[in-house]
């Protein structure tokens, strides 16, 4: 793993003059420095090294942000941007000390929703929960997509981080989805960037449709995991909410049959999110606590919801599965199509933890680690992956579990093995565990997504010289005095 | 007091849901209670668990099944749907080969089979509660 070297952020100032210019900014009730109150914010559940910030402050507006990306440019101090610190990568641990700037807390409001072009401003804090919410109550004919994480978890981090929600299958990464950002660079400056991009103070509502045909300058801030700028607006996609939905279960026999199962499930341009997870992973929802797999019980389970505007288009979709499914059964796969809700009934309802998202399933974060390789992989190298991931898992007394996905109709896939283990007791194991995963998948072609900063230290060895000139210029150029989340893909 | 184990297989996962939800009414425990029977149930596809009651305990087993078992049970996933949501009746369903039975001949055995488990099966799945965090009826 990466070892973080503390550089002194107090060269050009005192701690002491850095406070006071902070309360100046924020009020001194939105600015601390108190031990227990940067705690929080200086670990998370993986195996990433912690490392306290020096300040956190409460941001409510942007033009205390204007003033603090120029005092901390001028200064250089670090700023790492945090919303609810859910990630699954160390991407808000404070690398190099400096200012947490904790969006979650007050600048979490939904601006707009437009229901005619369907997509809602919101603020960096605004959580899924709540807009799930705001939706259900207000907008009940539109929805946004959730992804396999709690409530509490963040709308535009995800977004910005090229996450995926239950409609991925249709839609692809939620990068894809955003129709406008509004940026602070780091020379303090402004930037909206998408069709809001008119108007010299202030865009209009419903300016934020679309982010064609200009140049993509969204590409400067999507996946650069804060090291470019602090993104305060984003707007999001909503989509039609359909009356009719239903989710089918997929039960399939041998390991890597699943692969193709997934994949010609999601040619059929007909579903709206499809997720398989190991048959262990379905146990451990039900609290089995140390789950394995005996015998003659299947080895992956798939969820494909579809949904439609009327009854007979659902059940045309329907029809659409059920031949898929035949057809893969012809082929000699083993796969069995079943009601999930008549399903989970019988076998456990716990299960659908998996189904009402956004949700929090307990039994994964029971312990106090939790770490992943999630990765967007090659559909094709699907069968490699399980087959080979799988024994490396065995081979640690670990269960394996495997979580993957199918995006935008099979162009796509992700492949997300989770390990949820003890801190301090497991973690070495853990670590080699994942780092044998980690080369593992990227020579099958993965690349891993909101990353840890030890896994883009490998990944840096593999891509070809010309990206990383052309990363390392956009990031000198964006944030010349390195103050945006430093060491954040070893920068 | 009836004690149901809690399975770690998938198919006694179920038959713990299934059997657990009538574990406090009177009627199942007189039926359950003492019955020192060995069933065997095998969904297609999947394979054979062998529910035990004896005393006041059910066990599941996956393996080193009992020489005495006094009714086996066979159908695919489908029909154990079919069954539970009604859209089939189960004597339609031997009659159509779906569901098979070994040891038909012991009707008594057979009816009280058919008096805990199908019917537990057809309350589980007849229960409008779909929320998992809603599964204890008391607290609901």
């Amino acid at each position: 793993m990466t070892e973080t070297k503390q550089r002194n952020i107090f060269e050009k100032i005192s701690k002491e003059e850095v406070e006071e210019r902070l309360i100046e900014i924020f009020g001194s009730g939105n600015v601390t420095k108190k031990a227990g109150d940067l705690y929080p914010y200086s670990y998370d559940m993986t195996e990433c090294e912690g490392h306290m910030p020096d300040f956190v402050v409460l941001p409510e507006n942007n033009s205390q942000l204007v003033e603090l990306v120029k005092f901390c440019n001028d200064k250089s101090i670090p700023i790492v941007p945090y919303i609810s610190g859910n990630n699954v990568g160390g991407l808000t641990i404070p690398e190099k000390g400096g200012i947490i700037v904790d969006f979650g807390k007050k600048m979490n409001k939904i601006l707009h929703i437009d229901e005619n072009m369907m997509y809602a401003l919101l603020e960096p804090g605004v959580t899924f929960g709540q807009l799930q919410k705001y939706l259900e109550q207000n907008y009940p004919h539109l929805r946004y997509s959730y992804p396999f994480a709690p409530p509490y978890a963040g709308v535009v981090g995800n977004a910005i981080l090229s996450g995926m929600n239950n409609m991925s299958c249709k839609l692809g990464s939620m990068g894809d989805s955003i129709n406008g950002l509004e940026v602070i660079t780091a020379d303090g400056s402004i930037a909206r960037i998408g069709s809001c991009f008119y108007g010299k103070e202030k865009a209009a509502n419903d300016s934020w449709w679309c982010r064609y045909p200009m140049p993509d300058l969204m590409g400067l801030f999507i996946n650069w995991q804060g090291m470019t700028g602090l993104i305060t607006k984003c707007a999001v996609q909503l989509w039609p909410n359909h009356p009719f939905k239903k989710t089918y279960l997929a039960v399939v026999f041998g390991l890597s049959a699943i692969a193709p199962v997934m994949r010609e499930m999601g040619k059929t341009e007909v579903i709206d999110d499809i997720s398989a997870v190991s048959t262990e992973v379905v146990k451990m929802a039900v609290e089995i606590p140390e789950p394995t797999k005996i015998e003659g019980e299947p080895d992956f389970a798939a969820l494909f919801p579809i949904s439609a505007k009327t009854e007979n288009l659902l059940r045309a979709k329907k029809e659409i599965l059920d031949l898929t499914i035949k057809h893969l059964k012809d082929q000699g796969i083993k796969v069995i199509l079943i009601d999930v809700d008549e399903f989970s009934k019988i076998f456990n309802l716990r299960v659908r933890c998996y189904l009402d998202l956004p949700s929090v399933v307990l039994t994964l974060v029971e312990y106090s680690g939790l770490t992943w390789f999630g990765s967007y992989a090659p559909t094709h190298k699907l069968e490699e992956l399980i087959s080979k991931v799988y024994p490396i898992f065995l081979k640690y007394n670990v269960p394996p579990f495997i979580y993957m996905k199918i995006m935008k109709h099979s162009h796509y896939g992700i492949f997300r093995p989770i390990i949820r283990y003890k801190k301090f007791k497991d973690e070495e194991t853990i670590h080699q565990l994942l780092d044998e995963i980690t080369e593992v998948c990227i020579n099958e072609g993965c690349i891993p997504y909101k990353t840890p900063v030890w896994m883009t230290e490998k990944m840096r060895k593999k891509i070809n010289p010309g990206w990383l000139q052309l990363f390392d210029k956009i990031k000198q150029c964006m944030d010349p005095n390195n103050i945006f989340n430093p060491g954040r893909w070893n920068t | 007091m009836l004690s149901i184990q809690k399975g770690e297989d998938l198919l006694s996962i179920s038959l713990n849901n299934i059997l657990s939800f009538r574990k406090d009414e009177e009627e199942f425990i007189d039926l359950v209670v003492d019955w020192d029977k060995n069933i065997m149930i095998e969904v297609l596809e999947f394979y054979p668990v062998e529910v035990k009651f004896k005393g006041n305990e059910i066990t599941f087993k996956t393996n080193n099944f009992d020489k005495k078992i006094h009714l086996k049970v066979k159908m695919d996933l489908e029909t154990l749907l079919d069954i539970a949501y009604l859209r089939i009746n189960p004597i339609l369903a031997v009659l159509k080969g779906k569901l098979k039975v070994k040891g038909l001949l012991k009707i008594r055995t057979l009816f009280k089979f058919m008096k805990i488990f199908l019917k537990s099966m057809k309350m589980v799945a007849a229960n409008p509660n779909l929320n998992y965090y809603e599964q204890d009826k008391k607290t609901r």
